[in-house]
């Protein structure tokens, strides 16, 4: 079985409002909640709101990186 | 009269020309992520319309990209190495919508279901359901691969449901 190199993601997800902060941060600069988890998949970077569909159906409102799936 | 039809009807171009859509990107597998950041960072600077990236989790060597024409995602992966190009057609809303909001596995277990385990010490490996707590998100399996009977709890996020093989 071949081992598949996993690479640590530069980000970390917030479990309350899924937006991804930066490794070193201990605090979501969204809604400032200190629960950040390390383990998430996939991610929507949303960049203009108002004219996304995507980002409408999500319910995102504010431009930023968000996490799919946070465990 | 005339130029004022003539502008109306550009408007309402403009406004079609707007219209979002998705595409498909296709990246290295693995660099996904990489290249929806240099690409998020590309839309910053040089004002590129596209309204959002999207990395799907279930699809490897895919980006997303929600924009109102396939050149201006051709524009904005121009040059970058993980990139390798915009897959001809649109992709439907609902096909990604079913992407984002993946339905919880453990709902769709019962006991006695055969799953593969996806993460963990045990991942590659069959198992035999033996018990759902959907209220914890954890699944309680029975690993088949052993010579001897190992029960193990997982957390609901660990399995999928293992393919049949055609007979």
């Amino acid at each position: 079985m071949s081992a598949r190199r996993s690479r640590t993601p530069p980000f970390k997800a917030c479990r309350r409002c899924k937006s991804l902060a930066p490794r070193e941060a201990t605090r979501c600069p969204v809604c400032g909640s200190t629960d950040l988890s390390e383990d998430w998949e996939g991610a929507i970077i949303v960049i203009d709101p108002e004219n996304s569909l995507i980002a409408k159906k999500l319910g995102i409102t504010r431009p930023g990186r968000y996490a799919i799936k946070v465990r | 009269m005339g130029v004022w039809r003539v502008g109306q009807s550009a408007a309402e171009q403009r406004s079609s020309r707007a219209q979002p859509r998705l595409y498909a990107v296709r990246t290295v597998a693995g660099r996904e992520l990489d290249v929806a950041l240099i690409m998020e960072q590309r839309v910053k600077d040089e004002n590129i319309p596209i309204y959002a990236i999207i990395v799907p989790p279930q699809i490897r060597g895919y980006v997303i990209v929600e924009t109102s024409a396939a050149f201006h995602a051709a524009n904005a992966i121009q040059g970058i190495r993980y990139a390798k190009g915009v897959v001809p057609g649109v992709l439907r809303y609902e096909d990604v919508e079913s992407l984002l909001k993946p339905e919880a596995v453990v709902e769709t277990l019962k006991p006695g279901d055969i799953v593969e385990i996806i993460s963990g010490p045990f991942r590659g490996m069959k198992a035999q359901v033996v018990r759902v707590q959907p209220g914890k998100n954890e699944v309680v399996l029975n690993v088949l691969e052993v010579e001897y009977p190992l029960q193990i709890t997982v957390p609901g996020d660990s399995v999928r449901p293992a393919r049949e093989r055609g007979s």
